[in-house]
């Protein structure tokens, strides 16, 4: 029997940052009449504001299109979207599963990036057929010929028919359409086997609860079946299922092939996990599809609340959160400092300022968070090993046998004049380089392995600025490595800051230490007392400033027409007070607490 | 009988309140405006200061009516002091001047032993118009020194001279004034440590019993403000000293004093033994007090008024009051003159009580506030006041707690800590 998926292709589509994804994506809506050109909000798939502004795709959407081919049938076309960053190459390879083609976008001014060239990676191993498309040819600087080379160079894909596209003016999208049609292979499935189902992405709606987004691999799916979730062994009755059209429509029933979502009154995401395989609860499939696995916090840091009367709203703002980002974690955790806060892992640093700003600007919270910290194995001289992700729980030095952090695989992709700009930044970074690939003449691929603690910690922003811009990068996690690692501490007044410590290279500590205590001496304004600054390893104090005692904070002559005014200015000088943190009997603004995350070595 | 300001309200009333024992009368004229000065004065338009000084004085016996109460004014309102500021009160020609007096002395009522204060300029205050303070039993001057450097009188637009602040002071000696003030500032445009010291050591040669000094405030809006603003980093002429130097005219001229026999008994103000100004302690105190004229406050009973500071404007409100039937509640009549009401609610009234307190040397007395205000001082304040006297900025003695003199001049780090949210 001839199945219905015969009209249907999955596909994503793979691009870097600014290569015109989103564009493209638009102009796949408008022309299939998913959405008219009045209606498309510009970027519809990038629907939260942030994602907007910085110009990158943090959660996935899926969208169903109609095509008309040009072979006279109607195809049903599921374009799942893909992040756009590292952080999030677990989502990717789950959304990459879901699929069985992928567009992969180059600009045609700048050729394949890093990040751009792991995701092709991955979606060779899930078995994509990959069409390329070149972007933007009408940009004075496209070079067609010369990305469509290096595609074949790099990649080693055959290029030859690679698509000319200018998602700006429209051009190429028909040829897109049509390649889709004819190139992707239709999903394979059979809708008589029992179910079986990739969960690629969920959401949480107030209503309907958490939403698994599904690829139906086979089988099929209907109101009121009971379905299991493999990863938790959880049942759940199905109360709705639905299409993404480009809005959630309801359908009678999803076929094998078929992407869409489904509703069943799960109480929240942990239940709807990325990776996980929907299954029939009566008629259970023996294994889950491949691929799954937990997401796991690569970065952790302390929120806290500047109010310390916040921390409610603080906390009922990561629940929410919490609703719609399974990879959020956090439990409490209580800074001598800081008060009451929490300990919160992140897949990354990028997830980790989209949560910071989603909490100030969504939930107009005013929080600090403390310099970000990798998962360190501590042995101790008992023998066991803890995992340690917070300076706070390092225990002390007599305890530690020895200390092992987190090593990446880093590929940097470069222009050839930034080689050495590269290699010395990585240098720096305590990497070790271990090859370099010339991809073409003008580009390479630089490899290294370096401590993951360096790449969250200000290195991004020095490899953009050391090459321009034209740097790209990507990195896996590669295992553990034996270090010699301290903790730094701040001390204000002889007592430690708790919240302004931080587990850092031996040889790091002291130019760290030196100007941590350089800038706290210039953000911690003059109080009644001297203030020593110092910063400490074990008990040496490697760099010590003090901030000079006020010596002039007095209201001028004080009569009894202008009792009222001077209240007031003491008013408000109390109110200035409130924006600061007491630790001690010294007042710490919050942006002293800031100044560990940024400091430039 | 006693006037009860608005209904019975316990938030309000407090327990043993003892009248105004304060007057403040305001003369807002002045000869010409100082580049510094943001106060309720201003100068007569040529041709109409006869009419300004006769409807101001008209107003201000209105007023004091409406205040003080015809029959209040009989009986005596048993103040302690008076103090006439300005402005400039010798703006007053020598008959103005007694037109004045005759009616402060009328307000004031049975005033005996009290002080009474007028301020002065030094380039107009004649013999004439000494005579008639010291016929009225005016028994302190406070002289509107504010430097004796010619550059810097200058700066701040002041009229007179070194020389005239000499003359002032002979004139009045001779006719037995044996309490005078000097106004002084520090911390002003280009006032160097070595021009401070210059301008005190030849304030004291001249032997006042009281010195207030204060630092200069510089408040928008002024001439003084505008001629700063324009500065950047121009002729140092014009830069403010910064607050270390501030500091080091402060701390010097704290010893200084000292050496000199002038006791500190507020951080602004001092004085040889005895002659500490005791309208001011009085307000410091949280007493009530009473204030006549443009821009003057009154705080009664846990109420401020403050009247509105343009002539014109202090003088028509107080003209259709005064028209409202004399049966109406005199309270109200009160409150609808003033620009400005503020019913101050117990936590303000207790802060300001602790700020005011804490800024003189005696501090506040434990005892005088919960006579005040029925309530232990540390069950308000204890936290504060025993972290900052672990600290070592707060001192408990006795019944008094006070700020250590080493911390005067940053008093308001501790002070802010004692203004409650209420």
């Amino acid at each position: 029997m001839a199945q219905a998926s015969s009209r249907i292709r999955n596909f994503c589509i793979i691009a870097h940052i600014d290569h015109g994804k989103s564009t493209l994506a638009d102009r796949l809506l408008e022309v299939t009449g998913a959405l008219s050109a009045r209606e498309l909000k510009e970027q519809v798939l990038d629907s939260m504001d942030l994602e907007r502004e910085r110009g990158i795709t943090i959660k996935l959407h899926a969208v169903r299109l109609s095509y008309q081919a040009k072979d006279g049938s109607a195809y049903e076309l599921n374009l799942i979207d893909t992040p756009g960053h590292v952080d999030f190459s677990y989502e990717v390879s789950r959304s990459l599963a879901a699929c069985e083609g992928a567009l992969l976008v180059v600009d045609a001014a700048q050729g394949i990036e890093a990040q751009t060239l792991a995701n092709v990676y991955l979606a060779l191993e899930n078995d994509l057929e990959i069409i390329p498309v070149i972007n933007k040819i009408d940009l004075p600087s496209a070079e067609p010929e010369r990305v469509r080379q290096e595609i074949e160079d790099v990649i080693g894909l055959d290029a030859s028919d690679a698509i000319l596209v200018s998602a700006k003016q429209g051009t190429g999208i028909d040829e897109i359409l049509e390649a889709i049609v004819h190139r992707v292979p239709p999903p394979k499935g059979d809708d008589a086997k029992p179910l079986t189902a990739l969960i690629f992405d969920s959401k949480f709606d107030s209503y309907r609860g958490a939403i698994p987004y599904i690829r139906v691999i086979d089988g099929s799916l209907k109101r009121g079946q009971d379905i299991k979730m493999m990863a938790t062994d959880k049942v759940f009755e199905v109360t709705e299922v639905g299409v993404f059209a480009p809005a959630m429509t309801v359908v009678e029933e999803l076929k094998a092939g078929q992407v869409g979502y489904l509703a069943a009154s799960v109480k929240n995401v942990q239940d709807t996990r990325v990776g996980d395989t929907v299954t029939s609860a009566k008629n259970p499939v023996a294994a889950a599809l491949p691929g799954y696995r937990d997401a796991v916090s690569m970065v952790f840091c302390g929120l806290y609340p500047v109010d310390s009367s916040d921390y409610d709203r603080l906390k009922d703002a990561l629940d929410k959160l919490k609703l719609n980002d399974a990879s959020l974690l956090y439990e409490n955790e209580t800074s001598v400092a800081l008060g009451i806060g929490f300990r919160c892992g992140f897949l990354g640093l990028l997830h980790m300022e989209i949560i910071q700003e989603r909490l100030e600007r969504e939930f107009g919270l005013n929080i600090i968070i403390t310099a970000p910290s990798v998962v360190y194995h501590v042995y101790t001289t008992k023998g066991e090993m803890i995992e340690v992700d917070s300076p706070i729980s390092l225990p002390p030095p007599a305890q530690i046998d020895y200390i092992e952090e987190p090593m990446v695989k880093t590929s940097i992709m470069a222009p050839v004049d930034y080689i050495g700009a590269v290699m010395e930044l990585n240098q720096d970074k305590r990497g070790v380089f271990i090859n370099m690939d010339y991809i073409t003449q003008t580009r390479v691929s630089i490899h290294y392995e370096l401590p993951l603690s360096e790449i969250i910690y200000d290195y991004f922003d020095q490899l953009k600025s050391r090459t321009k811009g034209y740097a790209s990068l990507d990195y896996e996690l590669s295992g553990y490595k034996q270090a010699d690692l301290v903790k730094l501490d701040i001390l204000l007044n002889g007592e430690i800051v708790d919240a302004l410590s931080c587990i850092l290279h031996k040889d790091r500590a002291y130019s760290r230490g030196r100007k941590l205590v350089e800038r706290l001496r210039s953000l911690i304004p003059r109080q009644m007392f001297e203030v020593p600054v110092q910063a400490v390893v074990g008990a040496k104090v490697i760099a010590r400033e003090t901030v000079r005692a006020m010596r002039k904070d007095v209201l001028a002559k004080c009569y009894g027409g202008d009792i009222t005014r001077k209240r007031k200015l003491l008013e408000k000088q109390k109110e200035g007070k409130k924006r600061m943190k007491q630790v001690g009997s010294v007042e710490i603004p919050q942006e002293a607490f800031m100044a560990v995350l940024n400091i430039e070595e | 009988m006693r006037v009860i300001f608005w209904k019975p309200d316990t938030e309000c009333r407090v327990p043993n309140a003892e009248q105004a024992r304060a007057l403040y009368v305001h003369v807002p004229f002045c000869g010409s405006k100082c580049a510094y000065c943001a106060f309720a004065s201003f100068v007569p338009a040529p041709g109409y200061r006869e009419r300004d000084v006769q409807g101001w004085l008209a107003a201000l016996n209105m007023e004091a009516d409406l205040r003080l109460g015809g029959e209040g004014r009989e009986r005596g309102r048993g103040f302690s002091s008076v103090f006439v500021g300005g402005g400039t009160p010798t703006f007053l020609t020598e008959a103005e001047l007694e037109g004045l007096m005759v009616s402060v002395v009328a307000f004031a009522g049975a005033f005996g032993e009290g002080e009474m204060t007028v301020e002065a300029n030094p380039d107009s205050l004649t013999p004439g118009k000494a005579d008639v303070m010291r016929r009225f039993g005016v028994n302190r001057v406070s002289l509107g020194v504010q430097s004796l450097d010619e550059i810097l009188l200058g700066t701040l637009g002041r009229r007179h001279s070194p020389g005239d602040v000499r003359r002032a002071v002979r004139l009045l000696r001779a006719r037995g004034f044996a309490n005078i003030n000097f106004d002084l500032m520090f911390g002003l445009p280009g006032q160097g440590l070595d021009v401070w010291k210059r301008t005190v050591s030849e304030a004291v040669d001249m032997e006042p019993e009281h010195l207030s000094l204060y630092g200069l405030t510089v408040e928008p809006g002024t001439p003084l403000a505008r001629r700063l603003d324009g500065v950047s980093g121009g002729s140092n002429t014009c830069q403010l000293p910064s607050d270390d130097d501030q500091a080091d005219m402060y701390e010097w001229v704290v010893d200084f004093l000292a050496a000199q026999g002038y006791l500190r008994y507020e951080i602004s103000n001092f004085a040889r033994e005895g002659f500490a100004c005791r309208h001011n302690e009085a307000v410091w105190r949280g007493e009530d007090y009473i204030g006549l004229g443009p821009g003057a406050v009154s705080t009664e009973h846990g109420v401020r008024t403050t009247n509105a500071s343009s002539l014109g404007a202090y003088i028509e409100a107080v003209q259709k009051i005064a028209a409202v039937p004399h049966n109406t509640n005199p309270a109200l009549r009160i409150l609808s003159a003033a620009a400005n009401v503020e019913r101050l609610s117990r936590d303000q009234r207790m802060s300001e009580y602790m700020f005011l307190g804490l800024r003189t040397a005696q501090g506040v007395s434990r005892e005088g506030f919960s006579r005040r205000f029925g309530v232990d001082m540390m069950d308000i304040f204890g936290h504060i006041l025993v972290k900052y006297s672990h600290d070592g900025v707060l001192a408990f003695e006795d019944d008094r707690i006070f700020l250590r003199p080493q911390y005067f001049f940053v008093a308001n780090a501790v002070l802010k800590f004692l203004i409650l949210d209420g």
